[in-house]
């Protein structure tokens, strides 16, 4: 065997150690880099050759760059995903309304209603009293603004909701694409050659990214493309990837495959909580408010059309509110400029105020389903305040396991320092020894060539 | 299991985060004084708390119309108690007259009972918080005045109306004294129909009734059953000479009973006035006709009527002094009819006193169920501040030792030592 023999061990041993090295750096750069899944060098010996029956060895080369991943993991990071973004979404949406309906406190609804009626409680003491009057005129203006303001945020909260779900469906388009694209580079570099390792991390990341705002199944084809559906509807394969498009339909959110029919199901991720509080929570709140200021409305308007004003010539047959028209309680525009006109005198004169203790009276009366406006409206906050509890239970019950799953893949995936640094080290010592080799075989050779 | 440097840091900044967290929330509640600061921290305890509060703004308004009205009603009082003084004073100067020793000053008891009159009328045109005291609801006019030819007083407004106030979830209580019941006339209608009676069947009932200046006058009541449980009632008013002055027929009024109890549900439709005022300006006749006292049983029928007083106060004690400028001295009558609205004065003032009493007591109440409400209410949503603090420390301990320790582990690799 030829003394050669030793240098070309040593000289491919010395190449192996530095694409080594080369590995160890990438993955020691990328430690920070959360979507890094670490790369193990794959050695092994190079095929021995028999000579004179004796098996001679050739050294060592790399087998194979391998990426560290655990799809199992991967798959229930990306279904758990979906739930925690939809209920973390719906959570804060939820909240958004509880700040906008601002209870408990002095300034929701439920006490502004209490301090309408009590008003007129007062007022009947001293029906001609002009304080008294503003007094009502003030806390029915307090209640009307509230009314009114709730509902324009509501309005101006739903018209984010929508400008969000579009923004939202253009990203699962342009995340579509992009996985597409790598669908398809990663099935011609591997045909090829090239390493495909870090294609395959940010593919993983943008499906992860997927997984956050729509309900996504994901399998991978022989040709490891990933093969994507939303709700049913095939959104990427490696041949082509779907465009999705926004919809508004009676007052429903949806989201449907472009020139296609029916809308698709959502069942998890952002988009799903947009289109489940626009199209369902907000429109079911809304009822019920409605309904209240509308009963509130109808029961104070029936009993004060009956009462006359105290004013100059005196009146009768007016209403207290105008009407509750777009979200808008809107007082009796006369009353409101003369307090006056606020009719509680049951026979005409202006010491009487039964109409007021009438109204006052309505504070107890099952105006709604055998219940009062108070007991619905807190049933309506109830309602709110349970959604809201139950979204940010789930929340945390999703971040509970998303936290469990991320620690399995940052153990299976995630680059530890200490480790590369150990494999510096012992990558390093082969290469010197590597080098030390051919030194040896030089010297040897010089020896030899001494003789001669 | 392979721990990689990731983990290590995820794991700190997700703890310290979860530290941190807590710490706001404690923070939150302690600055605020309030546990539940949107309806979705409880539920249960948001709903619990709108009751409360409901409740409570209840309460402080029963507080507020209570002292309102305890003020008017002292008002009240001290009218009334200055009227009786005028009155004593009159019944003590009528008594003086009947002494012939005292009968050649008759023009200056004139004058001193013309003072007393000018003094009550006063006081019964007294305002408190913007309301005629004795005025009833009408505040339109003074309720008391003189007529426009000077020769009697006259009611100018209408002086029965009620205030009623709400002074808790069940108590509904009227807080003004109306002139009327003072100082007017009221003919009530007492007594029961037989249910038995045939449809057809009339009753009548008579009673004297007097005018402004005293003069007597008979008035007449017919009730004919109509249909079941219904009657329709007329009425006339027949001076002296036998001529009637006022009748009814064209309005006559209809009156329901119920069927069940028997009691009168309503006067011409009306369930919540059962009462209704007759007045003749041309013989200064004003009284006020309550029928709440008419019922239906099985029992024979019989109808009364009864009148409060035989004449109106300020108009008799005006025709005691014109008669003593005549040298006239008062009839005993008239001094009995004086005394009779003395007796009704102190009637009267006990039973606003009752009034007082009732509210009061009410009030204790209020401030106690005030006081329970607010204990609940600290209870659903009051912050415990030592147990706040204390956990707070607690969090702030955990903090520090895990950013002790973060500092120490997070930075150390093999590196360190290479």
């Amino acid at each position: 065997m030829a003394l050669t023999k030793i240098f070309d061990i040593s000289s491919r041993s010395l190449a192996v150690y530095r694409r080594a090295l080369e590995v160890t750096s990438h993955n020691i750069v990328n430690s920070a880099n959360p979507n890094y899944s670490r790369q193990r060098i794959m050695f092994e010996t190079e095929t021995s050759n028999l000579t004179a029956g004796i098996v001679w060895g050739n050294g060592v080369r790399i087998a194979d760059v391998q990426r560290l991943r655990d799809k199992l993991v991967d798959s229930h990071i990306i279904s758990t995903n979906q739930k925690y973004y939809d209920s973390n979404r719906q959570s804060e949406l939820i909240g958004q309304i509880e700040d906008i309906y601002s209870e408990p406190s002095d300034l929701g609804i439920s006490n502004l209603m209490t301090t309408f009626f009590n008003s007129f409680n007062e007022l009947a003491v001293t029906p001609n009293s002009s304080p008294l009057r503003t007094n009502v005129m003030n806390a029915a203006s307090n209640l009307s603004a509230k009314v009114t303001s709730i509902n324009e945020s509501i309005t101006s909260l739903k018209g984010d909701i929508r400008q969000e779900f579009l923004q939202k469906v253009n990203s699962v388009n342009s995340i579509l694409k992009q996985i597409h694209q790598i669908n398809y580079e990663q099935f011609s570099n591997a045909y090829n050659g090239v390493p495909v390792n870090d294609l395959l991390d940010q593919r993983d990341a943008l499906v992860d990214e997927l997984s956050t705002l729509v309900n996504i199944n994901v399998v991978y084809d022989n040709t490891n493309s990933a093969v994507i559906s939303i709700g049913g509807a095939l959104a990427v394969d490696r041949m082509h990837s779907s465009e999705f498009v926004a919809e508004e339909v009676n007052g429903k959110l949806n989201l449907k495959v472009k020139d296609g029919t029916y809308p698709i199901v959502l069942t998890g991720g952002e988009l799903s909580a947009l289109s489940q509080v626009y199209s369902k929570k907000i429109p079911a709140y809304q009822e019920k408010l409605d309904a209240i200021i509308n009963k509130l409305v109808e029961a104070v308007n029936s009993e004060h059309v009956n009462g006359f004003t105290i004013s100059d010539p005196q009146e009768t047959g007016l209403n207290f509110f105008e009407g509750y028209v777009n979200g808008e309680l809107i007082i009796n525009s006369e009353i409101v400029d003369d307090p006056n006109k606020i009719a509680i005198s049951l026979d005409g004169t202006e010491g009487n105020g039964e109409i007021a203790l009438r109204i006052a009276q309505l504070t107890d009366s099952k105006l709604l389903n055998g219940n009062t406006l108070q007991e619905s409206y807190s049933s309506l906050i109830n309602g709110l305040g349970n959604d809201g509890m139950l979204q940010s239970n789930s929340t945390q019950a999703n971040q509970i396991v998303l936290d469990e799953l991320d620690q399995l893949k940052a153990s299976q995936s995630g680059v530890s320092v200490d480790e590369e640094m150990t494999n510096v080290l012992k990558f390093q010592r082969t290469y010197e020894a590597s080098a030390k080799l051919i030194t040896i075989a030089d010297e040897m050779l010089q020896t030899i060539l001494s003789m001669v | 299991m392979r721990i990689s440097d990731l983990m290590i840091s995820d794991n700190y900044l997700r703890n310290t985060n979860s530290i941190k967290d807590r710490i706001s929330v404690l923070n939150r509640q302690i600055l605020s004084g309030n546990k539940i600061e949107k309806p979705s921290d409880s539920p249960v305890g948001t709903s619990r708390l709108f009751r409360i509060s409901d409740q409570m703004g209840q309460v402080e308004t029963y507080q507020k119309n209570i002292q309102n009205s305890l003020s008017f009603l002292d008002e009240t009082v001290f009218a009334m108690e200055s009227i009786q003084s005028e009155v004593m004073n009159i019944v003590g100067k009528l008594t003086e007259i009947q002494n012939p020793i005292n009968q050649g000053n008759m023009d200056v008891y004139a004058d001193m009972i013309d003072n007393s009159i000018k003094i009550m009328l006063d006081t019964a045109n007294t305002k408190s918080d913007g309301k005629y005291i004795f005025g009833g609801t009408d505040y339109s006019d003074k309720p008391y005045g003189v007529s426009s030819d000077n020769q009697s007083y006259e009611v100018n407004t209408d002086t029965s109306g009620k205030i009623n106030v709400k002074f808790s979830q069940s108590v509904v209580q009227s807080i003004n004294m109306p002139g009327l019941e003072l100082f007017g006339t009221i003919v009530s209608s007492r007594g029961f129909f037989n249910t038995a009676d045939a449809v057809g069947t009339v009753t009548n009932s008579n009673s004297t009734v007097y005018d402004n200046l005293g003069n007597e006058y008979q008035l007449q009541t017919n009730y004919q059953k109509t249909a079941a449980n219904t009657y329709q009632m007329t009425y006339d008013i027949i001076d002296s000479g036998g001529n009637t002055v006022f009748t009814v027929p064209p309005a006559v009024k209809t009156l329901e009973f119920n069927s069940l109890n028997g009691n009168l549900v309503s006067v011409d439709g009306s369930t919540s006035n059962l009462s209704f005022d007759v007045e003749v300006p041309a013989n200064r006749i004003h009284f006020t006709m309550n029928l709440k006292m008419l019922s239906e049983n099985n029992s024979a029928t019989s109808v009364n009527l009864t009148a409060n007083q035989p004449t109106e106060i300020f108009n008799t004690l005006k025709q005691i002094s014109s008669d003593l400028r005549n040298g006239i001295v008062p009839t005993d009558e008239q001094i009995a009819a004086v005394e009779a609205f003395n007796s009704r004065l102190t009637a009267k003032q006990s039973e606003v006193g009752n009034t007082i009493n009732q509210i009061s007591t009410l009030e204790n109440m209020l401030s106690q169920q005030s006081f329970n409400l607010q204990e609940l209410a600290q209870d659903e949503n009051g912050v415990d501040v030592a147990k706040a603090i204390v956990d707070l420390q607690n969090q702030d301990y955990l903090l520090q030792i895990s950013q002790k320790l973060g500092s120490i582990l997070l930075p150390k690799t093999l590196l360190d030592y290479l």
